[in-house]
């Protein structure tokens, strides 16, 4: 049965079904919730943001395409965000700045983690201003999943399902992450 | 480029009918050409492990392991590393594909490809003692095996270079013994041989005629100064 709610009182997965029945409101309603972010989490991922916009719209587009294959069961927000996580590292690789690792040694093996929200929190809180001026110090694979975390409010679920990767290596790879943000910015004190 | 822009572009690609939604029925064939595919490379992967399992044993090579450390080294050389290299492709072309679905980006690499590693070798232990690959060596000796009869027909392929032999002993005495081959096939392994056999090597005490040996040595003038002897079960 159709929704009789207004489109900005949908969740983004009711917005995604109507999308998949032809629902053009629906996705103007989707991209209005989502370019922000996008766009956030792109110029903070990537080192050229001068063509930001196009691959945005780039991603809006794969969206619209793709969204025959959106698993209504699932959260809305880790399927776009590996849409835009794959177009924004095809970007990386296009210009010679991002080096993007082939291989994901991380992945290799199993890692113990376990997420807490407080924690988070009080993380968040510290790394406020590394994240705001250190990011662009940090190799992409750590940027990205400290952009994703403490940024976008990405759970480790939700990042795993992004990055594609065990949860596991998502709790390692934020712990390096944060380890290398701070001691950037350890150094840049001593200095 | 504001909000605005953003949404109005895309609604105009998509007016402008540059950009279609792929039909559902365009993501099921494509899920379900992944699983063909994982379910082809498995397979293929099981298909060679068990052809090489059959092959060391029919072929009796798997005899050398038990001759020592130059035995060790010929089995080495002989051993079918270009079949073992394909089915590594093929184990790592699964874990990529296996890493296309949920479940197997969620596991780490490793388990995933010791899973994979695991389950292609049981499955492969399993097809090596069913008839499959005798049936079709029966084939290919009666050159009626297409594609796969030359892998076939190496089994039986002459390694006499390389100081390994396999008959049948036709006579014995205290320290040497005589064996004859002849498999009927177009190999050119066929011939009879005076074998001295290794020191301490009880010969009439382990072997009788009729025997069927696999034998390590040097040969010169139809004579192989043997360093290892190995009895084949009657079913080789």
């Amino acid at each position: 049965m159709p929704s009789t709610k207004p489109y900005p009182e949908m969740s983004d997965e009711e917005l995604a079904l109507l999308v998949r029945a032809a629902d053009e409101g629906a996705f103007g309603m989707l991209m209005e919730r989502y370019e922000p972010k996008l766009l956030r989490y792109g110029r903070k991922f990537l080192s050229d943001t001068s063509h930001i916009e196009d691959i945005v719209q780039d991603v809006f587009l794969r969206v619209y395409q793709n969204i025959k294959s959106f698993d209504a069961t699932r959260r809305f927000s880790p399927w776009i965000y590996r849409i835009a996580h794959n177009a924004f590292v095809n970007a990386l690789k296009k210009s010679s700045r991002g080096a993007v690792p082939v291989f994901d040694f991380d992945a290799l093996v199993a890692h113990q983690v376990y997420e807490d929200p407080e924690e988070k929190e009080k993380e968040r809180e510290e790394l406020s201003v590394l994240l705001k001026d250190g990011l662009e110090t940090l190799s992409p694979p750590y940027r990205e999943i400290l952009i994703l975390h403490y940024i976008e409010d990405l759970s480790y679920q939700e990042i795993a399902d992004v990055l594609r990767i065990p949860q596991g290596t998502v709790g390692v790879r934020l712990l390096r992450a944060r380890n290398a943000l701070k001691s950037y910015f350890a150094q840049k004190q001593d200095l | 480029m504001n909000t605005h822009d953003i949404k109005n572009k895309v609604f105009e690609e998509i007016h402008a009918g540059k950009v279609r939604m792929r039909p559902r029925m365009y993501f099921v064939v494509r899920i379900l050409s992944l699983i063909g595919l994982a379910l082809l490379a498995f397979l293929a992967a099981v298909f060679f492990i068990s052809f090489v399992l059959f092959a060391l044993h029919e072929s009796g090579e798997s005899a050398l392991l038990a001759f020592g450390p130059r035995g060790l080294g010929t089995f080495v050389v002989l051993f079918p590393w270009l079949i073992i290299a394909c089915v590594l492709t093929l184990v790592v072309a699964l874990e990529w594909l296996l890493r296309t679905f949920r479940f197997g980006y969620h596991i780490p690499i490793l388990r995933v490809f010791g899973g994979v590693v695991a389950l292609t070798l049981t499955a492969s232990f399993l097809i090596a003692v069913t008839p499959l690959h005798r049936l079709l060596l029966d084939q290919a000796d009666r050159d009626a095996l297409p594609v796969l009869g030359g892998m076939y027909e190496n089994v039986h392929a002459s390694h006499k270079a390389f100081g390994v032999f396999r008959g049948t002993v036709t006579s014995l005495q205290p320290s040497s013994f005589t064996i004859s081959h002849n498999d009927l096939d177009r190999d050119a392994d066929d011939g009879i041989w005076s074998v001295i056999a290794p020191a301490g090597f009880d010969v009439t005490g382990t072997l009788h005629a009729g025997d069927k040996v696999y034998v390590a040595g040097n040969a010169t003038s139809g004579v192989i100064h043997a360093y290892g002897v190995q009895k084949l079960s009657s079913d080789e």
